[in-house]
């Protein structure tokens, strides 16, 4: 897996914020179809460096390659051409919009009508309802978002890679504040990615949360990477040990 | 079919104002049978039209989730300048003059616009500000009333014929609705007031989005004062001058969420309608402007009362019963 070009390689990442070092020279790279999980504490750096990744900060130096080729990404729609669909921790929905909507939300689809092109609802729907069915959820396209559950708006905003066949799927803190059934699904919405063939980076600060769906995980600690390691060679108690240690040096 | 009872249910009370419009009528109409001649319903619906594109106006922005101080003053001063164009410029062609109007709408709306998306600054701050200099601007201009014999004829058609303001007013109702609601244009400013951390995320532009409502709304400040004109036969010094207020009580007493981003402009209509109906009734009853004006303080509270009671009825209706 390693011999094949990376579908992401980000090398040397630095980025300041006024006199803070939020990352302090970061490789990364994540491959196609694997699911990375990224752990870090608070102020790791690990926002920061998905918000590089899907446009929303620039970075300060560096360079990312996607598929082999060296690319900058200045905004979110530079990062959705490349394929890049961020789900953020705020989760980029609107309460008061359908699920359709949501799932559409700046790429509605278009019809002509006449001379004008007005927005295909049918399509949102129909389209909408094959992949909530796809991710086992039995809610409907029309229904407004702030009835769903936790698990469920992740899923949502999960749809949106799966209609837009993104190649990378950015998982801010996907399980921050979910039941244990939330969990669960959203576990098994990142499997279905995969088994789609779509990469996956999961961001959190539980790894009990990302060990059973990770193939690969990068620890960052004060803007550093500190591990990064195919899950295979580490037990849960090593890496727990791994971060504990890190933490706490950090604290020092 | 077992959602037909939810959906009738559903569309009572998103269209409450319609209903309570029909209430306030049979209520002066009992005690006023002069209430249910066709000639007085017909009279106030076309006294409404051009209050009802300034509360168009104002709709557009609230649910872009702005609000705009200046909308009334952007009709008094396009007013006053569109009539002293054309009276200064008889050989203006008179089927574009209804265009002169529009175009400065644009151009006042604009203005605001420019402030508030691309440069940021806030919106009470910049259409208080504005209000005032479009109130003040239209005396720079022109001092006193111009009359309709120096304005062409077909400047004051639309507006001045019941029937042609009520048929014209109702096509662009309609076609702004369609376009706020089936165009990605429309739903991208709805989505911009209703969360708009959340449409930048999505790649949706605030600035652009803010400069385009408050430009919209400055047209449709400009199709009121067209439609003033003609309404008058005139253009009065005092034209829109106490019409701010009411195009916030029109879109809140249409169910227009304050908050942004939800909201129907015919429903707004509605509520223009709903103002209209009680001003016709209170003026049957003989009751002073002065003394309406209670009557209209009320009556917002009462919308915004309603609205509440409105959104928790409509929760209830639209949450899933079967939890999963």
């Amino acid at each position: 897996m390693q011999k094949e070009i990376p579908l992401l390689a980000m090398k040397n990442i630095h980025k300041f914020y006024g006199r803070v070092h939020a990352l302090k020279g970061i490789d990364f790279d994540v491959y196609k179809g694997e699911v990375v999980g990224l752990i870090g504490d608070n102020g790791a750096g690990k926002s920061t460096l998905i918000k590089i990744i899907s446009g929303v900060v620039p970075k300060d130096s560096g360079k990312i390659f996607w598929e082999g080729k060296e690319v900058e990404i200045r905004s979110v729609k530079d990062a959705r051409s490349l394929g890049i669909e961020t789900v953020f921790q705020e989760q980029a929905l609107i309460e008061i919009f359908s699920i359709g909507k949501n799932a559409f939300l700046g790429r509605e689809p278009l019809k002509r009508l006449g001379p004008i092109k007005v927005v295909d609802y049918n399509c949102i729907n129909n389209r909408t309802l094959e992949v909530l069915r796809e991710l086992k959820l039995k809610v409907l396209p029309t229904q407004e978002l702030r009835f769903c559950s936790g698990g469920e708006k992740q899923g949502v905003a999960i749809a949106r890679a799966m209609l837009f066949k993104s190649k990378l799927v950015i998982l801010d803190e996907p399980t921050r504040g979910l039941s244990v059934a939330g969990v669960e699904q959203v576990l098994d919405f990142i499997r279905k990615l995969k088994a789609n063939g779509i990469s996956c980076i999961f961001i959190t600060h539980n790894f009990y949360h990302v060990y059973p769906v990770a193939d690969r995980i990068v620890v960052l600690v004060g803007g550093v990477k500190i591990l990064d390691e195919e899950k295979s060679k580490l037990t849960i108690e090593k890496l727990e040990n791994i971060v504990i240690e890190a933490s706490r040096k950090a604290e020092v | 079919m077992e959602v037909t009872t939810q959906k009738i249910e559903l569309f009572i009370i998103e269209n409450i104002c319609w209903f309570m419009i029909a209430f306030f009528f049979i209520a002066f109409a009992v005690a006023k049978p002069a209430m249910i001649n066709p000639d007085f319903i017909i009279f106030m619906i076309y006294s409404a039209i051009p209050l009802g594109f300034l509360v168009l106006a104002q709709t557009i922005v609230i649910i872009n989730g702005n609000l705009d101080l200046s909308c009334a003053a952007i009709t008094g001063f396009v007013g006053t300048v569109a009539g002293l164009f054309l009276m200064s410029n008889r050989a203006f062609p008179p089927y574009l003059s209804i265009l002169v109007p529009i175009c400065l709408g644009i151009v006042c709306g604009a203005l605001n616009g420019f402030l508030i998306g691309p440069l940021g600054f806030n919106p009470f701050l910049v259409t208080l500000a504005t209000q005032l200099v479009f109130l003040g601007g239209r005396f720079l201009f022109y001092k006193s009333t111009i009359s309709g014999k120096d304005l062409p004829g077909v400047y004051l058609l639309l507006g001045g014929n019941s029937i042609l303001a009520i048929a014209s007013f109702i096509v662009i109702l309609l076609s702004l609705w369609f376009f706020l609601n089936h165009t990605h244009y429309g739903i991208h400013l709805y989505a911009c007031g209703a969360n708009p951390d959340t449409s930048f995320m999505m790649g949706i532009s605030l600035k652009k989005y803010r400069f385009f409502a408050f430009t919209l709304s400055g047209l449709f400040a400009g199709l009121s004062a067209l439609y003033y004109s003609g309404y008058d036969n005139a253009v009065p010094i005092t034209m829109a001058n106490e019409s701010l207020f009411p195009s916030f009580a029109g879109a809140v007493m249409g169910g227009v969420s304050l908050g942004g981003g939800r909201g129907s402009v015919v429903n707004a209509f509605a509520g223009t309608l709903l103002l209209a109906v009680i001003e016709g009734g209170l003026t049957l009853y003989g009751i002073s402007p002065t003394e309406r004006e209670v009557a209209y303080g009320l009556l917002v509270i009462l919308a915004i009362v309603v609205n509440k009671a409105r959104e928790s009825v409509r929760d209830k209706i639209l949450k899933p019963k079967t939890k999963r």
